[in-house]
């Protein structure tokens, strides 16, 4: 592969990268400037002007070392960039892997007729993978074309009719639309094989056992302990303490106030924003309808979903509903596209038993969640020694030092940090219980929680990769912690289990393996 | 090129510890000139021997036998459908990597790594990245040539 073949992008490149850089300086300087130029005069005025000339000289150099430094090009089918100048960067980007290229100018830009190409590739999400500019406009629109054309050509060579497995069978299936429920062109509204609609009931419900809610309450509880303490001790202090406690404890008597009514707007805004949820199976999509004011109307092509997870909070388990949300990947997002939520709920609340039809009528290639096996007895000290410890190491300090000043305060801490300790060893042990992993022939599930459980099904050909990790301590007794990485939105989401053993992580693996040579057929 | 698991290149060890001496003998140095000065502030006469004797520790530690030990325990695999890595003593990280998976493959040098002719070999996924710290120029090459084939074979959809 030829670098000679490799072309630069437009000189004008430096004067625009420079300019951008000065101005972000002028900002900084013009501040530094007010506040000098009343002590300092027309010393300092002349200081800013040097410093301002000295930036752009510099800027200049720098601009002028990455320019020549950058090159680009089309070499047999792959997107080649080369750039940097200590530390060389070689990035190749088969074109078959590129899932959109944007062309965009600034204002600057599009004084001198240059563009900006900005590719991205399934892995880049909102950071386009490869930036290319400035370059001439029509060069800008010649080279979209080529590496978008590389995408269809390589797969019309490859000679299959499958179904392109990123944008699905049909058009409306690679985006969000709004379009058909805000007006603007009518869409064709094709049958849905399944639909599945959240009574008023059930929306007000999962509005207020959501997690946010549960925090609130949280620290609602946490200020009226406050609250009667204050109240408790002030009975003993004297007139002019009691009047300002009593202000203290308005103060504190409103925040609480507050924190309930913070919780009772998130919970109305919940219910506008789900209001009439309706979730639909459309041929290969799972369609979503949601909200009261602004209608949102998700798509979700089944061959996009990257995950499914079946989640309670706690209070959502003992009164016995779940949750079904669904990852997708969001690569290929345009500027336009801002509604394609990586996590989509697809049953918001649903009794547990009604979770399996649901399941089978809206999602039913992920209805099936294979049955997760729990750790065994050796792990739970793993689980619970290592934070129980921080605790403690972080506490013993803290006691020794009051100690030495103030003997009763190191008495409270030390009981403190000992109910801190108990409390962590106790969801330690629940972390250990909830644990679990299972597989069958087409995905795996990896289940976690303290007292509500989650559980993630991952498709064996939706794992980006595998890693499985020992420490010195894990090895001794045959344990280990498996890590599956998968795509959530524009980034990664890692599903764990840890302190498993070592012989069940290397099946996982192996599992992992045969999928990856059942699946490399040749196209 | 379908192989046995291999090792980094030998000569990454030299280039590691070129780098670690970029960094900590300059260290060494301002300890051992911090010694005088602790000494006339007058701190313990444990920290001031502490001080420049920790650096000086870690700093042969650093140097000698940590880039052999990673050295010896880094291996890398690449098959007709998958790239393995594995690699540390006390913690031991061992990754899979479908072929079918990787997105694309950069190549980095530093200006020391440049200077041994080896590169920073970086598999990116769609949910994440993977880094071999040095292979052979060559290698790297060779590598990326046989990833961006098989980024040409469309994998199977479904759940």
């Amino acid at each position: 592969m030829a670098d000679s073949d490799l072309s630069r992008t437009h000189p004008a490149t430096i004067a625009i990268k420079t300019v951008r850089s000065v101005l972000q300086m002028l900002g900084f300087v013009i501040v530094f400037g007010f506040f000098q130029a009343g002590s300092g005069g027309s010393w300092a005025i002349a200081g800013i002007f040097g410093l301002v000339l000295l930036a752009t000289v510099v800027g200049v150099g720098f601009s002028w070392l990455a320019w020549s430094y950058f090159t680009y090009g089309i070499v047999d089918d792959d997107l080649l960039v080369r750039e940097g100048v200590l530390v060389k960067k070689r990035r190749t980007i088969p074109l078959a892997r590129i899932q959109g290229v944007n062309v965009r100018a600034d204002l600057f830009m599009r004084a001198l007729g240059l563009a900006e190409l900005r590719v991205q590739t399934a892995g880049g999400g909102d950071e386009p993978e490869a930036v290319i500019g400035s370059i001439p406009l029509a060069d800008a629109e010649v080279l979209r074309a080529a590496l978008l054309r590389g995408h269809k050509t390589v797969r019309e060579a490859a000679g299959t009719d499958a179904e392109n497995p990123i944008f699905g069978a049909d058009p409306a299936g690679r985006m969000s639309d709004f379009r058909g429920a805000l007006g603007g062109a009518e869409i064709a509204r094709e049958v849905a094989s399944f639909e599945f609609v959240l009574s008023i009931g059930r929306l007000v419900l999962s509005a207020v056992t959501s997690k946010q809610i549960m925090i609130m309450i949280l620290i609602a509880f946490g200020f009226s302990g406050q609250f009667t303490q204050l109240f408790g001790t002030q009975v003993f202090e004297d007139a002019a303490e009691i009047v300002s406690a009593l202000a203290i404890g308005v103060v504190v008597l409103l925040v609480i106030l507050a924190v309930f009514l913070g919780m009772a707007i998130s919970v109305v805004v919940a219910v506008v924003r789900t209001w009439g949820f309706v979730a639909r199976r459309v041929e290969a999509r799972v369609e979503t309808e949601a909200g009261l004011l602004e209608r949102r109307m998700t798509s979700l092509p089944v061959r996009r979903v990257q995950s499914v997870t079946i989640d309670e909070t706690w209070l959502r388990r003992l009164l016995g509903y779940q949750a079904v949300y669904v990852e997708t990947a969001g690569f290929g997002r345009s500027d336009e596209d801002r509604g394609g939520l990586s996590k989509a709920a697809i049953v918001p609340l649903a009794k547990r038993s009604e979770i399996r039809p649901l399941m089978h009528g809206l999602l039913p290639e992920a209805e099936e969640f294979p049955a997760p096996r729990g750790l065994p007895r050796r792990s739970l000290r793993f689980y619970i020694l290592l934070p129980t410890l921080l605790t403690l190491l972080i506490a013993i300090p803290a006691i020794g030092l009051l100690a030495a000043v103030f003997p009763p305060g190191a008495i409270a801490v030390g009981a403190a940090s000992l109910l801190v300790a108990l409390i962590v060893a106790g969801v330690r042990v629940l972390n250990w219980r909830a644990a679990g992993i299972g597989m069958d022939g087409r995905a795996m599930t990896v289940r976690s929680g303290i007292i509500g459980h989650k559980r993630v099904r991952l498709g064996r050909n939706r794992i980006q990769s595998l890693n499985v990790r020992q420490t010195w301590f894990q090895r001794r007794v045959g344990l280990a912690t498996l890590t599956a990485s998968s795509i959530s939105g524009s980034s990664e989401a890692k599903h764990s289990v840890s302190h498993m053993p070592l012989v069940d992580a290397e099946r996982v693996v192996e599992w992992f393996h045969e999928g990856t040579l059942a699946g490399t057929r040749p196209a | 090129m379908s192989t046995a698991a291999n090792q980094l290149d030998p000569r990454v060890k030299t280039a590691w510890r070129i780098q670690t001496a970029v960094v900590a003998v300059p260290l060494v140095l301002i300890s051992m000139a911090a010694a005088p000065v602790l000494s006339l502030a007058e701190a313990p006469t444990w920290l001031v021997i502490l001080v420049p004797m920790a650096s000086i520790a870690l700093t042969i530690t650093w140097l000698g036998p940590v880039p052999e030990i990673r050295y010896r325990r880094w291996r890398w695999e690449v098959t007709e459908v998958e790239v393995r890595l594995r690699h540390g003593l006390i913690i031991i990280e061992s990754t899979v990597i479908p072929m079918v998976r990787i997105q694309h493959v950069d190549t980095s040098q530093g200006p020391i790594m440049r200077a041994f002719d080896l590169s920073d070999v970086k598999v990116s996924t769609a949910a994440g990245s993977h880094s071999i710290p040095a292979l052979a120029e060559q290698d790297a090459a060779e590598l990326r040539d046989k990833i961006a084939v098989l980024a040409r074979v469309m994998d199977d959809g479904g759940l």
